[in-house]
């Protein structure tokens, strides 16, 4: 029985997978095969993810802003109340752009466009597609500063 | 370089509409004046000829609050008005908004 036995093991477990019998030979390999997709995957999955995140700050919307919650910076009063709030305007820049409004001097602002042609119905309830204001240079480019000429629609 | 009030900046909304971004503390009287007469309970009032506001953005720091307001011309003495016409319907509109503020107990301040 031993005699016989013996070749068997030999051809199945040394001489072809090594020190091991056949098929446990193969499940082990089966093993380093999933513990190597696993890897792959995990590596791969890290990766989109980042690259998702990355991709979805290029397009401003209201969920951008909730992955971003935890680092959003913080807001110091102190600083606001003692009316040193250039850093702070600074800072809230990103959030503010997030939900579609920009700061003047930023590089936002100046690569929005011009507003609606037509100028309000009721100026104390426009609507998305009116214009604040009656313009009298209406189409022209954005300046700098607010020197543009507005007046009240009456 | 014109004066800036600290609180408050200058921008556009995505329509390219100039707005003013003012910046309040959730437990301040500013903003709940601002909150009522925002509200559409006091809105649609015919004489409420306080400033629109566009939209409100509540930070998640749950304190800090951006009220962004619809830009409104220059100022009093640089505006365009042409005519006499033009200049008592501005002064009446200044007055009944002055008016509705303070029939609701709100003060402007800074008349």
């Amino acid at each position: 029985m031993a005699m016989a036995f013996a070749p068997e093991s030999e051809v199945l477990g040394r001489s072809q997978y090594g020190s091991r019998p056949g098929p446990i030979t193969c499940t082990y390999q089966r093993e380093n095969l999933n513990t190597v997709m696993w890897t792959i995957s995990s590596i791969f999955s890290t990766f989109s993810q980042y690259f998702f995140l990355r991709l979805a700050s290029l397009f401003p919307s209201k969920y951008n802003n909730l992955m971003s919650a935890e680092k959003e910076p913080k807001f110091d009063w102190a600083n606001w109340r003692e009316r040193d709030t250039t850093n702070e305007w600074d800072k809230c820049s990103p959030f503010l752009e997030s939900h579609g409004v920009f700061l003047l001097g930023t590089e936002a602002y100046f690569k929005t466009p011009l507003p609606p042609s037509s100028p309000a119905l009721s100026p104390f309830l426009p609507t998305p597609d009116e214009d604040f204001v009656y313009r009298l240079m209406p189409y022209t480019v954005r300046r700098k500063f607010f020197y543009s000429y507005v007046r009240a629609s009456f | 370089m014109r004066y800036q009030h600290p609180l408050c900046r200058m921008g556009v909304d995505s329509l390219g509409r100039e707005v003013y971004i003012k910046v309040v503390q959730r437990k301040s009287h500013e903003w709940q004046i601002m909150e009522f007469l925002g509200s559409p309970m006091m809105r649609p009032d015919c004489t409420n000829h306080t400033i629109p506001i566009v939209s409100i953005l509540c930070h998640h720091d749950g304190e800090t609050v951006f009220i962004v307001q619809a830009k409104w011309g220059t100022d009093w003495y640089s505006s365009s008005i042409e005519t006499m016409k033009e200049l008592y319907a501005v002064t009446h509109q200044l007055l009944e908004g002055l008016a509705f503020m303070h029939r609701h107990g709100v003060g402007h301040g800074v008349i």
